[in-house]
């Protein structure tokens, strides 16, 4: 008898489009066709169109949070971020010389050192208050073995608040992941560190993943993804650093901090 | 009124209305390219359609004749499925294997109406079920390790995270 499985892929397509997304994501655990389907460019470049949204070429292969969370703000969210060359939908690049490199168009500086593999911040405008911020970042293998070993990624946020409290810091959801690798993920640590230009009662907010990975070449893509309500995050910092010796030496010059 | 005559897959010859046949858009074009509206003896062969199904088509078709033109810029918007008229919720009171073949029919034959509410009809089905409980109503095997599904499991919940 004809079931669902005998429609083609267009006509599955078709009626997923119609779902709203909750039930786009119990769809995604049915089984791994609906899965493919679901968790594809196209789809979601369809299912921005029905909300007026303009998918811009270059957010591609992000995880489906990415795309939900996107979807889910408001639209002037795309002015901000998936349109707006300011922002930082247009951090990730591919040049098969250089190596690893973020672009971004805004406050942007680098330094890349043996042991320190980059370092860029971000400055966010300042529309972004109050929406839910999400942004990803690439990362591309370059000649030079070792830049394949990335051990540690350090997010810095800094936060400007006028109305700090514990809890509200505790809403900033922050997440680094890492996507086609298979690296055990180590340990996840967020801290707040004070910081000692007070000017606007900002401090920073560390988020420190360590992992492991598992072959030189599985780091390609780092995606970072901030989430936050009612909160301008104003700096972005990320660290990369690839040295484990490294690694060990932060650790210490925290301990002792 | 001039008619055309439909043939199904299993050979079966169903005389239609001109204007009834022509919410497909297949054999519209097809009318309109080649032509064949004076020659009232050609029958069109739908070598995709069997009989019983085309029966259902020609019976929405023609309860649908009098409907106007759907809006062009249909495709951009998000749809509700929950404006399906209780004629169309009536007639599509069949069983899974009917619903699916109306769809693949309605493709074919390029009958947008039809095809909107034979997908929304299948979009309700899906609408507020779990996996486990969409898979039982569409008899679709679980092909995920159990890892995998606990991986996709874990992302749906960093996308629930606020």
């Amino acid at each position: 008898m004809l079931g669902f499985h005998t429609l083609p892929n267009e006509l599955k397509e078709v009626i997923f489009l119609l779902l709203p997304l909750d039930d786009l994501m119990e769809c995604r655990c049915v089984c791994q066709l609906w899965l493919k389907i679901i968790d594809c460019d196209v789809f979601w470049i369809k299912k921005f169109s029905q909300k007026n949204l303009d998918f811009a070429t270059s957010v591609q292969n992000l995880p489906i949070c990415f795309y939900r969370d996107i979807y889910d703000s408001q639209a002037s969210f795309k002015n901000n971020l998936v349109r707006n060359g300011d922002c930082s939908m247009k951090l990730f690049s591919q040049s098969p010389n250089k190596f690893p490199y973020w672009l971004h168009v805004g406050n942007f500086h680098s330094t890349w050192s043996k042991k320190l593999l980059g370092t860029t911040s971000i400055l966010l405008p300042k529309q972004l208050e109050g929406t839910r911020a999400c942004f990803s970042a690439e990362l591309t293998h370059g000649p030079n073995e070792m830049h394949q070993k990335i051990r540690k990624v350090t997010v810095l946020l800094r936060k400007y608040m006028s109305d700090i409290t514990s809890q509200r810091t505790s809403s900033v959801l922050t997440m680094l992941k890492l996507l086609d690798s298979n690296d055990r993920i180590l340990a996840t640590q967020r801290k707040q560190v004070p910081e000692d230009e007070t000017d606007r009662g900002g401090y920073w907010t560390k988020v420190v993943m360590v992992f492991e990975p598992r072959t030189t070449a599985s780091l390609d893509k780092i995606l970072v993804m901030f989430l936050g309500d009612h909160i301008l995050i104003a700096n972005v910092h990320l660290h990369l650093i690839m040295d484990s010796d490294d690694l060990q030496r932060e650790e210490e010059e925290e301990e002792a901090d | 009124m001039p008619t055309i005559k439909l043939q199904s897959s299993d050979g079966e010859v169903f005389p239609v209305d001109v204007e009834i046949a022509k919410q497909s858009v297949t054999i519209k074009t097809m009318l309109d390219d080649l032509g064949m509206e004076d020659e009232e003896e050609e029958i069109v062969p739908l070598p995709n359609v069997n009989a019983a199904i085309l029966k259902k088509v020609i019976q929405w078709a023609t309860y649908h004749k009098d409907d106007p033109p759907a809006p062009e810029d249909d495709e951009n918007k998000e749809k509700r499925t929950d404006d399906i008229t209780s004629w169309d919720a009536d007639f599509l009171k069949v069983d899974q294997g009917t619903l699916f073949e109306l769809i693949l029919a309605s493709n074919y034959l390029d009958i947008k109406g039809l095809l909107d509410v034979t997908c929304k009809t299948v979009a309700n089905m899906i609408k507020g079920k779990t996996p486990e409980e969409i898979r039982k109503t569409f008899n679709i095997k679980n092909d995920f390790t159990p890892s995998e599904e606990e991986q996709v499991r874990k992302e749906n919940e960093w996308c629930e995270e606020k």
